[in-house]
């Protein structure tokens, strides 16, 4: 890494209080199944991914959806396992992916499919876990779409983030840094 | 200009797309063969029973219960409160139009299939 | 440099959206009709309501259960009713003021009694009751030779009320009428009266299985599905257009069996007796009230007679189904129906007076 451990760990930490203050903005968006939210806060994650590597994206995520539940009083909650589920099957699609970007992957490569994870894995827990009702896999497809839309916004969003000078310089090039 | 985006990208979101697509597709579009039952209740909303696998329901009306036996393909009226047993006696309801009804439970037990039905059904 | 290009970007995303939403509308699934089911007027109503989704499904429910309900206890055969009351004063024979619910009825029956030479006769309530169709669930035991006779003997008759502008006064005894062989035809015209006051411009009014259609579903007729009488799929589908009405009498409806005889309640005012030979009887008419009572009158005519009343009703388009399963209809109402399964069929056109075969 190019950068001092402790330096990364203010980083995280700072980006984990920005995703968790994304998360508890989102907690008052209404969704049609209860606890199931876009994943705005994935922003966060994947700028961590991209300037911080895989393991300071998995420790921004955690401490966001703790940290998060924790405010919101959803600790252990159906809401918190949702929650937690996406994020770390959004986490599981970006590890291999990360690889590719940014020679053959952008921001958009990485948010999309991390979007589509973050729904599939709500909805598995979902039905499986929490409402096993035979009928609501009818809202998987709308819920899917969702996922794609907040995935190219969220893609677009983070290329901005990513594009400001700022952040340029932590941005990996796969060509003179290891993983991390 | 382009030059930010990667081919990789356009692979993403064309996956993605056509995932969404097909969800869309198979969730919504009828599929050939596939019948399921109808039971219309007098003062409630229509439920729906697919046709696929051995099933029991009970239902309950004003004069009793209405047993209803499920297996794959085919539904019938198995006890239903009246002396005259015009339920039952339906026998097993297999092709779309099909159809039972127990007056004493306000209940019409009705097989659908996947083509367009009719508007109402005349008896 | 990696370069942030939104022109790019928006690309992208546009053309995805743009994707989805194609795929997306192209698998809308409004509901083209509503369905309101409920019990009233003794039986099943089913109300199909087009198009689907902008009507208030429930007021129109409760004002049409509630409307059907005063129809049915102001007609009701043998509970206390204003039906009851008229057949009351019918017999004592005094003068009296007509029930205005009532009224309409007697003058309909009055015509159709003529036309159908007493085939239709709603004044027979005794007869009816005596085979034990005057309590909700019919059951014998049926009545003995003795009592038909006597029921027989001098049966009264519509002709026997004497109408003195909205007064009547009863001219027979045994007068009691019944009219369950046409009630649900003026319950169901008033029926779309209603849902036409509230709004709704086309729509099935189903009660009991039969119906009648106000306005077209969009741009398509109607489809109607026929239940086999001899069964329980579907004997033929029929398209109707608006202010149709297709009413069927049938020896499976009301009934009981009484010593291995299937005993039912269209009853023959010639033998006294549950009528024999028909199945069923359906008819197809602009008026529902007279596609009630032709039904009703066809099935107690028989096999030989049916197509000659048809045509004293004025009922063009008409079918039978007979005990062996084949199927007779008018030539008009050929093309109307699309059989489901393979059938045995004969047109029937009838000259006046004579019933000739058409294979």
């Amino acid at each position: 890494m190019n950068t001092d451990p402790a330096l990364a760990d203010r980083r995280i930490a700072a980006l984990a209080a920005l995703a968790i203050g994304l998360q508890v903005i989102e907690a008052a968006i209404p969704s049609p199944v209860p606890g199931i939210k876009p994943g705005l806060a994935n922003v966060i994650t994947l700028v961590a991914l991209v300037t911080l590597g895989w393991r300071a994206a998995l420790a921004v995520t955690l401490l966001r959806v703790v940290g998060a539940s924790l405010l919101l009083g959803t600790l252990l909650s159906p809401g918190f396992w949702l929650s937690l589920t996406g994020a770390l099957a959004a986490l599981a699609v970006l590890a291999p992916l990360l690889r590719l970007h940014p020679r053959h992957l952008s921001a958009l490569g990485l948010a999309v499919p991390a979007a589509i994870a973050h729904t599939l894995g709500q909805f598995l827990l979902a039905w499986w876990v929490i409402i096993p009702h035979p009928q609501l896999p009818l809202l998987l497809p709308p819920l899917l779409l969702a996922g794609l839309i907040t995935g190219v916004v969220t893609g677009i969003l983070t290329a901005s983030v990513l594009a400001d000078p700022r952040i340029q310089r932590h941005v990996r090039d796969p060509s003179t840094t290891q993983s991390g | 200009m382009m030059r930010s985006l990667r081919w990789g990208d356009a692979v993403v979101v064309a996956l993605a797309t056509a995932l969404v697509t097909t969800s869309f597709a198979l969730s919504y579009a009828p599929s050939a063969g596939s019948t399921h039952l109808v039971v219309t209740q007098a003062g409630m909303d229509p439920r729906h029973y697919p046709l696929n696998e051995n099933r029991a329901i009970r239902l309950e009306g004003p004069a009793g219960v209405t047993e209803i036996e499920i297996q794959p393909g085919r539904a019938r009226c198995l006890r239903s409160p009246g002396n005259q047993g015009i339920c039952e006696a339906a026998g097993w309801l297999e092709r779309p139009g099909d159809m039972a009804v127990s007056l004493p439970n306000r209940l019409v037990l009705q097989v659908r299939g996947a083509r367009s039905d009719f508007d109402s059904m005349h008896y | 440099m990696i370069r942030f290009h939104p022109h790019s970007w928006l690309r992208v995303a546009a053309a995805a959206l743009l994707l989805l939403l194609v795929a997306v509308t192209g698998c809308d699934r409004k509901p083209e009709t509503d369905r309101l089911t409920f019990q009233a007027f003794g039986t099943l109503v089913d109300i199909t309501l087009y198009p689907g989704g902008v009507h208030d499904l429930t007021r129109i429910e409760s004002a049409l259960s509630e409307d059907l309900e005063i129809m049915h206890s102001s007609w009701h055969a043998w509970e206390p009713s204003s039906l009851g009351r008229t057949n009351q004063l019918l017999a004592m024979g005094g003068e009296f003021s007509a029930p205005p619910s009532v009224l309409p009825l007697i003058e309909f029956a009055q015509e159709l009694e003529g036309r159908t030479d007493g085939l239709f006769n709603p004044a027979l309530g005794r007869l009816i009751a005596a085979w034990g169709f005057h309590q909700d669930e019919a059951a014998g035991p049926p009545p003995d030779a003795e009592r038909l006779e006597a029921l027989l003997a001098n049966p009264p008759r519509m002709s026997d009320i004497e109408r003195l502008g909205v007064r009547l006064r009863g001219h027979h005894p045994d007068l009691q009428l019944d009219f369950g062989g046409m009630g649900k035809g003026f319950a169901v015209a008033r029926s779309l009266e209603l849902l036409a006051d509230l709004g709704v411009e086309h729509a099935i009014v189903n009660a009991g299985g039969d119906l009648m259609t106000r306005g077209r579903p969009g741009g398509r007729a109607w489809r109607i599905g026929v239940r086999d009488p001899l069964g329980k799929g579907v004997l033929a589908s029929i398209e109707l257009e608006s202010d149709e009405a297709l009413f069927t009498s049938g020896d499976y409806e009301r009934g009981y069996e009484w010593e291995g005889e299937r005993i039912h309640h269209v009853i023959d005012p010639r033998s006294g007796r549950p009528s024999r030979g028909l199945v069923a009887a359906t008819v197809l008419h602009g008026d529902p009230a007279l596609a009630d009572a032709a039904a009703t009158t066809l099935m107690i005519a028989g096999p030989e007679d049916w197509p000659l009343y048809a045509r004293r009703l004025g009922v063009e388009r008409a079918l039978v189904v007979l005990p062996d399963g084949s199927v007779e209809l008018t030539p008009e109402m050929v093309p109307r129906v699309e059989f489901r399964r393979e059938i045995v069929r004969r047109i029937r056109a009838a000259e006046p007076g004579v019933g000739a075969s058409v294979p």
